[in-house]
C-alpha cells in the first residue's frame, strides 16, 4: 500500500509539473477489432479519457500485456465515478538550416487528469485538468517548471452530457472540441493544425448527435471562450464561432467513408471548410489507410480578399508485429491555391510501440518541405515516452 | 472499391496544390495578420495571449501590430529589410522564427513588402 501511495504522489507530482494534450488514435479503429472511437472513449467522437472497454483493450489488444485498469487494477473507482491521466515526456531534433540549428529540446509535453461523474445512468460531467506546455520556457530548469505551474495551469475540457446508452443519441455542452476531421494524438499534422483544431483550441460548444454501429452524425455550434474567462480557460488560434458537422458511413466493420463541414466566424477573418474521409482496414495485410482532404475558404473582411486553401492527408499504417504500429504518410497544407510558393509538404514515419498496458514509447521523424525555390527543409525527430493511468 | 475511393482521395490531396508565381495578395496587416500571423506565430508555446514568450503578443491583429512597431521588431518603410522580424522569420542570427515551421519565402516576401510600404500607421 505504501508503495502504491508513493507511486500516485510521484504521478501526480508529474502530472502538476509537465504539460497538456490529450486525444485519441484513429489508428485503433477498425484495427483492433473496434468499429467506434466511442467503444473505447467516454466522448461520443472519441478522445480523451478511456472507458472500462478502453481498458481491457489497451491490455489485451494494444499492448503486449498487463491489466489496463486504473492504477493497473489495485483499485477500480466506484461506477459512479472515472479517473485517468496522461504524462508525456518528449524530446525532439529540429534541423530548419538556420543558423542556430540543430536544436534539441527535453521537455515535459502532457500533464493531463481525467474526472467523470456520473450523476445517473444518462447524465454525467466530465472535466480535464492539466498544465499547458511549454516546449522552450524562459527558464528551462526542473524548479522554474514547477513554480510557473500555477500560470499555466488549463482546463482544456469541461461538460455535462446526457446520453442514455452507448449507442443512440446523445447532446453535450461545455468545452470541447467540435466533433470534426481524423483526431490525431499529434497536433503538428496539418489537418489539425490549419482547420481550426491547433493545440488548445477547443471551444465552448453545444453538440448533439446520433451514434450506432454503422454510423454516427455530430452537429455542434461553438464560439471561443470569452474574454474574461481567465487563461486557464482561454484558447489559442483563430477565435471563431461558428458550426460543425460530422457524418461517418461504416462499411463492413473494415471502411468508413465521412463528410464533414465547419463554418467559422471571427471578427478579422471568416472560414468555411469541408471535406472528406477516407478509412480502409486491409485484415490480411494488417494495414489501415487513413485519409482526411479539406477545401477551406477564407475571406479576411478588413482587407477585402478571400483565399482558397488545401489541407490533405494521406497515411497507411501497418501493425507488424502485436504492441507495434508503424505508419507512412503524406501531408500538404497549400495557404493559398493561387500562389504556387504557398505550398508545404510533409513526409512522416511515425512508430508506436505499447511494451505494456499503460506504456507507450513513440517516434517520429518528419521531413517538411516548402515550394519555393530557396525555401528551408526541416527535419523533425521526436522522442516520446507515454504513460496514461 | 473502396481502395479506388482511398486512391482517387490521395491523388487529389497530391496534385491539387498548384497555382501560380504571381502572388496577389493584398500586402496589408489585416491580411497578414489574420492569414500568417496569428496561425504560425500566436501558437500555444510561443506568441499566443496565454503564452507571450518573450512578451510579445501576436493573437490580435491590433495588439500584435502595437508589439511589433513599439517593439522595433518592424521598421516602418524599411526598404533594406533589416527590421528584426524579418532576420528572425530567416533564421539569421537567431533562432528561426517560427521555430517549429518556417514561413514560406512567398509569405516573408509579403511580410517585406508590408513593411517597406509601412507609413504609420499601417495597419489596416
Amino acid at each position: 500500500m505504501q508503495r502504491l501511495i508513493v507511486f500516485v504522489f510521484v504521478v501526480g507530482a508529474c502530472l502538476l509539473a509537465a504539460a497538456g494534450r490529450a486525444d485519441a488514435y484513429p489508428q485503433f479503429q477498425f484495427s483492433s477489432g473496434t468499429n467506434r472511437c466511442s467503444q473505447c472513449h467516454y466522448s461520443p467522437a472519441g478522445g480523451g479519457l478511456i472507458t472500462q472497454w478502453g481498458r481491457d483493450e489497451s491490455g489485451d489488444t494494444i499492448s503486449l500485456g498487463g491489466d489496463g485498469g486504473f492504477l493497473h487494477g489495485a483499485w477500480s473507482p466506484p461506477s459512479w465515478l472515472a479517473l485517468g491521466a496522461d504524462v508525456r515526456l518528449a524530446t525532439t531534433y529540429l534541423n530548419d538550416d538556420g543558423q542556430e540549428s540543430p536544436r534539441i529540446a527535453f521537455f515535459p509535453m502532457q500533464a493531463d487528469a481525467y474526472f467523470r461523474f456520473a450523476f445517473t445512468d444518462a447524465v454525467s460531467l466530465y472535466v480535464t485538468a492539466g498544465a499547458r506546455g511549454e516546449v522552450r520556457p524562459a527558464d528551462e530548469s526542473i524548479s522554474a517548471r514547477f513554480t510557473t505551474l500555477g500560470d499555466r495551469f488549463i482546463s482544456r475540457e469541461h461538460y455535462l452530457m446526457w446520453r442514455p446508452s452507448a449507442t443512440g443519441p446523445y447532446a453535450r455542452v461545455g468545452r470541447f472540441y467540435a466533433p470534426y476531421g481524423i483526431r490525431f494524438v499529434e497536433h503538428i499534422y496539418y489537418v489539425r493544425r490549419y482547420t481550426g483544431y491547433e493545440l488548445y483550441n477547443e471551444t465552448y460548444t453545444a453538440s448533439g448527435g446520433y451514434v450506432s454501429d454503422d454510423w454516427e452524425l455530430h452537429v455542434s455550434a461553438f464560439t471561443p471562450p470569452p474574454a474574461s474567462f481567465p487563461d486557464s480557460f482561454q484558447a489559442v488560434g483563430a477565435r471563431e464561432s461558428g458550426g460543425a458537422l460530422y457524418f461517418e458511413k461504416r462499411l463492413a466493420g473494415m471502411a468508413a467513408l465521412a463528410a464533414q463541414g465547419r463554418l467559422g466566424f471571427g471578427d478579422q477573418m471568416n472560414r468555411y471548410q469541408g471535406g472528406a474521409i477516407g478509412k480502409l482496414w486491409v485484415e490480411q495485410a494488417k494495414v489501415l489507410l487513413l485519409t482526411e482532404a479539406d477545401f477551406i475558404r477564407q475571406e479576411v473582411k478588413a482587407a477585402s480578399y478571400g483565399q482558397n486553401q488545401l489541407v490533405a492527408y494521406a497515411g497507411a499504417t501497418v501493425f507488424p508485429l502485436p504492441g507495434t504500429m508503424v505508419g507512412l504518410f503524406y501531408e500538404r497544407f497549400q495557404e493559398n491555391l493561387t500562389v504556387k510558393d504557398t505550398a508545404r509538404n510533409a513526409y512522416n514515419l511515425q512508430i508506436n510501440f505499447f511494451p505494456w498496458a499503460h506504456f507507450e514509447l513513440m517516434g517520429i521523424l518528419r521531413y517538411q518541405t516548402l515550394a519555393g525555390p530557396n525555401d528551408p527543409d526541416t527535419l523533425l525527430g521526436m522522442l516520446q515516452l507515454h504513460y496514461y493511468l | 472499391m473502396l481502395g479506388r475511393w482511398f486512391i482517387a482521395l490521395c491523388f487529389v490531396a497530391g496534385v491539387a496544390g498548384c497555382g501560380g508565381a504571381v502572388d496577389d495578395r493584398p500586402a496589408k496587416w489585416s491580411f497578414i495578420s489574420a492569414t500568417i500571423i496569428e496561425p504560425s506565430c500566436a501558437t500555444a508555446n510561443c506568441h499566443s495571449d496565454i503564452t507571450r514568450r518573450a512578451s510579445v503578443n501576436l493573437s490580435d491583429r491590433d495588439v500584435g501590430y502595437k508589439t511589433l512597431i513599439d517593439r522595433r521588431f518592424v521598421l516602418p518603410g524599411d526598404t533594406t529589410n533589416s527590421s528584426a522580424l524579418l532576420y528572425l522569420m530567416n533564421g539569421q542570427g537567431s533562432l528561426r522564427m517560427p521555430p517549429d515551421e518556417p514561413l514560406p519565402g512567398a509569405d516573408i516576401d509579403l511580410i517585406s513588402n508590408w513593411i517597406k510600404a509601412c507609413t504609420v500607421p499601417c495597419n489596416d
